[in-house]
């Protein structure tokens, strides 16, 4: 059963020649996992809001995009609204901006709870407990009474991904989900997304410039570079042969990230 | 919070400490003395040293100083040297022109820039936002005095509804009359304060509209408008109350500029005639009272924050959000994460 079909769609800034996306197609099947690979700029991101009608207005879609049997691209505002969070939704790469400053973030959490699921008061709480435990993070009460500002990055990576479950979404953007975190929290995201991925059942778009840590997730690729797909296929096989330039230069990336030593490492992080 | 509160408390006692030693002191440097013109020009110097006796003066500056500040905790304003009056009297009775004025052009600012300065973010690209914008840019670089002589010369001069000025002699016996004659001065301050405050409500909201949780909320499924009540206006809160106490403080100082376009016989009058004739308890006592007020709304700004934006309250001191007003940036929207990855 396909969830989302995209069929050669475009992305341009009105009023400017120069197209960020050309020619996007790609499909996604439920259960399936689909991982968008390329550079800053090669056009991920805005392909990832797209799919949710999030671009901002300066932007324009040409193409066709059908996310559970609605046209995103024609679709008004209220349709789009009726469709985001129940059949797909979004983690994004800084968890700190993503989430409301002044909000405990157990109210974050209500909030998709009570809009897709109808639940308040004491049921809403049991649920936002099992979401934290879902999520792996310890002491819920504790934690559902915090401020984002008083949580670790990988906590708030985690309410992020919590706040996204509570939607019981049948597809899950992630956009650099692990980027601005920690190497060791940027493990345990991953294996925490996999999971839940499985147990859900849902279909996964992973975005990232990291082959390492998109080839620990995803079973097929698309490579972008310069806002078009240069290279699509099994994430095997494309680690394997790699076909065109851009490929080449993620998986050498991928190499030299393997092979230096740590201490250049660590000049280089910081 | 609490901690907070008390270490709040005493910066605003020190702070109004150094203020009133500072116009205290600053006073005493002018030459003249005021026991001299006082007795007049055939006293003795037996008259000269009692008129001392009874002002206080001949005692050391420091002992004047704490008289001073000691007095003000009782309600005891010294006396004019000019009247002979306790001051404490005749502030009380300015302050009835002055604080209704000054408050009312307040709430009125307040009333027409909110919903412009919404209408200045949220539409900025349409004909009606930029248009607001304009006139709020054009509004800032006008002088108060200059709209209110404006003003005067259309609703007072050419058609004639209000007085050109003055306020009437027995105060707020006839309210109507009272109302009538505050009614051009308040609008006058309202509408210069309004320019700034649109300006600063616009760059506020737009500021808040680009926030990537607003983009979270509806990827969630919140519309827009749902989003924007849901996260926006407690996070736009946290400025706009900066702004808000800073206009507040202005207003005051607004109102002692009019009064004296407008003949109205509130605080600025009585500071401008005590400057005018060396009656120093009444300037430092009204410039005083002006200081502290507007560290009080600092104090009280600074509170109000700190319950809003759970952020700050760890935080130094001094901390006070402000957004800059200036700003022209436009919010980039969805494009946070596509630029910030260059980061990594």
């Amino acid at each position: 059963m396909t969830l989302l079909t995209v069929e050669n769609m475009s992305i341009s800034l009105t009023g400017s020649g120069r197209p960020l996306t050309e020619g996007i197609s790609f499909s996604l099947g439920k259960g399936d996992r689909l991982g968008l690979i390329g550079e800053s700029g090669s056009g991920k991101s805005i392909t990832a809001l797209a799919l949710l009608g999030l671009l901002p207005g300066s932007m324009r879609v040409t193409g066709r995009i059908v996310l559970a049997g609605t046209e995103v691209t024609n679709s008004s505002e209220s349709e789009l609204v009726r469709i985001r969070g129940s059949k797909a939704t979004m983690v994004f790469q800084e968890p700190l901006s993503a989430l409301d400053p002044l909000m405990r973030v157990g109210r974050q959490i209500a909030g998709p709870l009570k809009l897709h699921r109808g639940l308040v008061g004491d049921a809403s709480q049991r649920e936002i407990r099992a979401l934290l435990h879902r999520v792996q993070l310890p002491e819920p009460g504790r934690i559902a009474a915090s401020f984002p500002h008083e949580l670790s990055g990988g906590q708030r990576q985690r309410i992020a991904i919590a706040m996204a479950l509570a939607c019981k979404p049948e597809i899950l953007i992630a956009d650099e989900p692990t980027t601005a975190l920690d190497v060791t929290v940027q493990g345990e995201i991953l294996s925490l997304l996999d999971e839940l991925v499985t147990e859900e059942g849902m279909s996964l778009i992973f975005i990232t410039h990291d082959l390492p840590v998109i080839s620990r997730v995803v079973r097929r690729l698309l490579v972008m570079q310069d806002g078009r797909i240069v290279e699509d296929g099994s994430t095997a096989g494309i680690i394997a042969s790699p076909q065109h330039a851009e490929t080449k230069k993620l998986i050498e990336a991928a190499r030299l990230v393997t092979v230096v030593p740590y201490v250049s490492e660590r000049r280089g992080a910081k | 919070m609490r901690r907070y509160m008390i270490r709040r408390m005493a910066l605003l006692t020190l702070s109004a400490l150094l203020a009133s030693s500072a116009v205290f002191f600053l006073l005493r440097t002018l030459p003249g003395d005021a026991a001299l013109s006082m007795a007049g020009l055939e006293a003795t110097p037996e008259q000269i040293q009692a008129t001392r006796q009874q002002l206080g003066t001949d005692k050391p500056l420091w002992i004047q100083y704490f008289r001073w500040i000691g007095g003000m905790f009782h309600g005891d304003f010294g006396i004019s040297y000019l009247s002979k009056l306790p001051v404490a009297a005749e502030i009380g009775r300015r302050l009835a022109v002055t604080l209704p004025l000054s408050l009312s052009a307040f709430c009125l600012a307040t009333l027409i820039s909110f919903p412009l300065g919404i209408i200045a973010a949220v539409r900025r690209k349409r004909p009606v936002g930029i248009g607001v914008s304009a006139v709020s840019s054009m509004g800032v670089a006008v002088p108060v005095f200059w709209v209110g002589i404006i003003l005067i010369w259309l609703f007072a001069l050419a058609v004639p509804i209000f007085p050109a000025g003055g306020f009437p002699l027995d105060g707020w016996a006839d309210p109507w009359a009272a109302v009538r004659s505050l009614v051009l001065p308040v609008v006058t301050i309202a509408i210069v304060m309004s320019s700034t405050l649109i300006r600063y409500i616009r760059s506020a909201i737009l500021d808040i509209l680009g926030q990537d949780y607003l983009r979270t909320a509806r990827s969630l499924g919140y519309s827009a408008r749902a989003a924007r009540w849901r996260h926006g206006v407690r996070n736009a809160a946290v400025p706009l109350v900066a702004i808000m106490s800073f206009e507040l403080s202005t207003s005051l100082l607004g109102a002692v500029v009019i009064e004296n376009v407008f003949a109205i016989p509130g605080l600025g009058a009585m500071l401008l005639s005590g400057v005018i004739n060396r009656d120093l308890p009444v300037v430092q006592d009204i410039v005083f009272l002006i200081t502290f007020f507007v560290l009080f709304i600092g104090f009280l700004a600074d509170i109000v924050q700190r319950i809003i934006d759970p952020r700050l309250r760890g935080g130094s001191i001094d901390q006070r959000v402000v957004p800059d007003a200036m700003s022209e940036e436009e919010p980039s929207m969805g494009l946070r994460a596509e630029s910030g990855r260059s980061k990594s």
